[in-house]
C-alpha cells in the first residue's frame, strides 16, 4: 500500500481539513480512521460549532447532544446555536439551550437564533405559551462564559432579555463584550437594556432591534449611556426618549437609526455630531413625522460631519417639506435616497462631484439632474421610477451599471444610446 | 493609477522561473515578505514547491486578484452575488484535478500561506471525507489502521454513544 498523503502532511494542516468535515463523520467517523486522528479529534477539532434545535429537540438526541459537549465542550470557542420557541419557548430555553451552553465554559463568541419565533402569529396558541408569564432570562444564564467577547441573540417573542435578577454578574458578562446584537420583539420595552449599557466600555459594534408585539417602536424612559468604543451603531424601533448623546463618540464609523417612535421628539444631531470625526455612514430609516418636520436641520447637521461618505435615507415619506430643504455633505461619495417620494431629482445633488453611486429608486422622478456630479458615477439605480428622459446620461462617461426596471414611458435602447458602452443595463 | 505593475520572478524547486506581477505574488504571505526583506529585482527562490504546482498556485492568485479587483470596482453590494457565482464557477473548474496534485497544491498553499487557497482545498478533500465510515476512509485515503483491534474496540465503545 502506498503512502497516504494525508499521513505525511503537518498536523496543522490535517486539523484544517478536518475541521472543515461535516458534523456527523467528525463524530462517528474521525477518531476511528487511526490513533493520529483520534488524538485530533480530541484535541483541537471542535473550536467552531453549530448546534440546530432540531439536533437536541427530542431526548434521545439531547442525550447525544449533551454527551458530546460533555467531551468537547470544553475546546469549544466559536458556537451557534437555533432554539425554537414552537411548542413554548421556556421549553426550548431552560430545557435544552441553557443546560447545553453550561458546557461551554470557554466560548468566546456566541450566537443563538430563534427562526421560528418570527413565524409565530400574535393571536396563536404557541405565541401565548411563549408569552404567558416566562422570562427566560437569557443574559443571567450566560454569566459563566467569562471569556466571551461577542454575543448575537436573534429571538422571537421573549418578555426580558435582560433582568434585574443577578444583576451583578450580567454587568460582568456585558462588560467584557466587544460586539452586541440583539433583536427581539418583547411585550413591554426592554428598559433595562439601558441601564445595563452603562458597563459597555470595550463595545465597539452594537446592533439593537427591539419592537414590540406589533412591530411599533418602544419609548424608552432612559437615554442610551456612553459607549466610549463604539464603531458601529445600528438601532431598530427603540430609540430613546432623551435623544442619543453623540458627545465623545470619536470613534464611531457607522450609524444606522431607523423605526423611530412617533413620539419621539424630533431626532435633532446636537452639535458635538461633528466631533465624531470617524462617521463615514449614516443611514436613516421609517423616520417619524415629527423627525421629518424638522429635516433642514437634520440635513444641516449631516452637512457639519467631517467624514461623511455614505448617506442612505429609506422607507421615509418626506413630502414637500423634505423637497425644499435638500443639503448634501459635498463629500459624499454614496447616496441612497429610497422610497422617500421624491418628486424630482434634487437640484442640490448636481454639486457633489465625488459621488460614484446613486441610488433614487422607488421615487416619482421623470428624470436626472443635469450636472457635473454625473462625471464620476459608476452606478446608477432608478428602479420603479416613471421616467420620462434620460438624456443626461450622455455626461456619465464612466457608468457601469444602471438600474431601471419596468419604465411605462421610455423604450430600454432610447437609453441605451446616449450610454458609453460598457455599460450594464438591467 | 494605471502605472505599469511591478513584475517578479518565482523560481520553483526545479528551476522553473515564472514572472508576475508583484500584487498576484505577494497573495503568497510568505513570497511577501520575502520581497519586503530582499526588494523586488532579485529572484525569490521557492524551494519546497514544485513548477507546476506553482503554476496552479499562481492561477489561483491571478483569479483572485481579479475577483478582489472586480468587487472593488462595485460600489455597492449589487453585482456581489454574480460575482460570486462567476468565482465559484472557476474554482470548481480549477479544483478538477487528480487526487495527488490537490495534496500538493494544499502543502505547496500551507507553505506559501495564502490562506483562501488552503481554505479552498481543505473543504475539497473533507467534502471528500464526508459521510464515510471509518474504513472507507482508510481505504480511500490508503491510511494504514493502526489501532490494535483491542483499542479499535475500546474507541468504538467510547464513541457508542454517538451511534445511536
Amino acid at each position: 500500500m502506498d503512502v497516504s498523503p494525508l499521513d505525511s502532511c503537518p498536523p496543522d494542516v490535517l486539523l484544517q481539513i478536518l475541521s472543515r468535515v461535516d458534523f456527523e463523520t467528525r463524530l462517528t467517523s474521525i477518531p476511528l480512521v487511526c490513533k493520529r486522528w483520534k488524538g485530533l479529534a480530541h484535541s483541537s477539532l471542535w473550536r467552531d460549532c453549530k448546534i440546530c434545535h432540531r439536533d437536541y429537540a427530542d431526548t434521545l438526541k439531547y442525550i447525544k447532544v449533551r454527551q458530546w459537549l460533555e467531551r468537547y465542550g470544553n475546546a469549544i470557542r466559536t458556537m451557534e446555536m437555533s432554539i425554537s420557541t414552537l411548542g413554548g419557548l421556556h421549553q426550548a430555553w431552560s430545557g435544552g439551550a441553557a443546560i447545553l451552553l453550561h458546557l461551554t465554559p470557554h466560548l468566546q463568541s456566541l450566537s443563538i437564533h430563534d427562526y421560528e419565533g418570527y413565524f409565530l402569529a400574535p393571536d396563536s396558541e404557541d405565541f401565548a405559551a411563549a408569552q404567558r408569564g416566562m422570562r427566560p432570562q437569557v443574559l443571567a444564564c450566560l454569566t459563566h462564559l467569562t471569556v466571551l467577547r461577542h454575543l448575537e441573540l436573534d429571538l422571537g417573542p421573549f418578555t426580558s432579555i435582560l433582568s434585574q435578577s443577578r444583576e451583578t454578574e450580567v454587568m460582568c458578562l456585558l462588560s467584557g463584550l466587544e460586539s452586541l446584537t440583539i433583536k427581539c420583539f418583547t411585550r413591554k420595552p426592554p428598559i433595562e437594556l439601558s441601564t445595563n449599557f452603562a458597563y459597555l466600555s470595550r463595545l465597539t459594534s452594537l446592533t439593537l432591534h427591539c419592537t414590540n408585539l406589533n412591530g411599533r417602536p418602544h419609548k424608552l424612559q432612559n437615554p442610551i449611556p456612553h459607549l466610549p468604543a463604539i464603531q458601529h451603531l445600528s438601532l431598530h424601533g427603540i430609540l430613546a426618549q432623551v435623544p442619543l448623546s453623540f458627545g465623545d463618540l470619536c470613534y464611531l464609523h457607522s450609524l444606522s437609526l431607523s423605526g423611530f417612535h412617533e413620539r419621539q421628539p424630533a431626532l435633532a444631531f446636537p452639535a458635538e455630531l461633528s466631533s465624531c470625526r470617524c462617521l463615514t455612514r449614516v443611514v436613516l430609516a421609517e423616520m417619524s413625522d415629527r423627525t421629518v418636520r424638522q429635516w433642514r436641520r437634520l440635513c444641516q447637521s449631516l452637512v457639519q460631519l467631517p467624514a461623511l461618505q455614505d448617506l442612505q435615507i429609506r422607507d421615509t415619506c418626506l413630502g414637500p417639506l423634505g423637497l425644499e430643504a435638500w443639503e448634501f455633505h459635498p463629500k459624499l461619495k454614496s447616496l441612497t435616497m429610497q422610497k422617500v417620494g421624491l418628486m424630482s431629482c434634487p437640484a442640490e445633488i448636481s454639486d457633489l462631484t465625488e459621488l460614484t453611486h446613486l441610488d433614487l429608486s422607488f421615487n416619482s422622478i421623470a428624470g436626472l439632474q443635469t450636472g457635473p456630479y454625473l462625471r464620476r458615477l459608476r452606478t446608477l439605480y432608478l428602479t420603479r421610477n416613471p421616467l420620462y428622459y434620460m438624456g443626461h446620461l450622455a455626461d456619465a462617461p464612466s457608468l457601469r451599471h444602471l438600474k431601471l426596471g419596468y419604465m411605462p414611458f421610455m423604450r430600454i435602447a432610447d437609453v441605451a444610446a446616449v450610454l458609453p458602452p460598457a455599460c450594464r443595463i438591467e | 493609477m494605471a502605472g505599469k505593475a511591478v513584475e517578479v520572478k518565482l523560481y520553483s524547486c526545479d528551476g522553473e522561473d515564472f514572472r508576475v506581477p508583484s500584487t498576484v505574488a505577494s497573495r503568497s504571505e510568505t513570497v511577501k515578505n520575502m520581497l519586503e526583506d530582499t526588494g523586488e529585482e532579485d529572484a525569490v527562490p521557492l524551494p519546497n514547491v514544485h513548477g507546476r504546482t506553482l503554476s496552479l498556485v499562481l492561477d489561483f492568485c491571478k483569479r483572485l486578484v481579479q475577483y478582489e479587483k472586480d468587487l472593488q470596482d462595485i460600489t455597492e453590494d449589487f453585482q456581489h452575488g454574480q460575482l460570486d457565482d462567476e468565482f465559484n464557477a472557476w474554482k470548481q473548474d480549477f479544483l478538477d484535478i487528480d487526487q495527488a496534485v490537490l495534496y500538493e497544491l494544499i502543502m505547496a498553499a500551507n507553505f506559501l500561506n495564502v490562506a483562501e487557497l488552503l481554505d479552498l482545498c481543505c473543504k475539497e478533500v473533507a467534502r471528500l471525507i464526508k459521510g464515510k465510515s471509518p474504513e472507507e476512509i482508510r481505504a480511500y485515503f490508503h491510511i494504514k489502521n493502526d489501532f490494535t483491534p483491542q483499542e479499535e474496540e475500546e474507541v468504538r465503545r467510547e464513541n457508542q454513544w454517538a451511534f445511536e
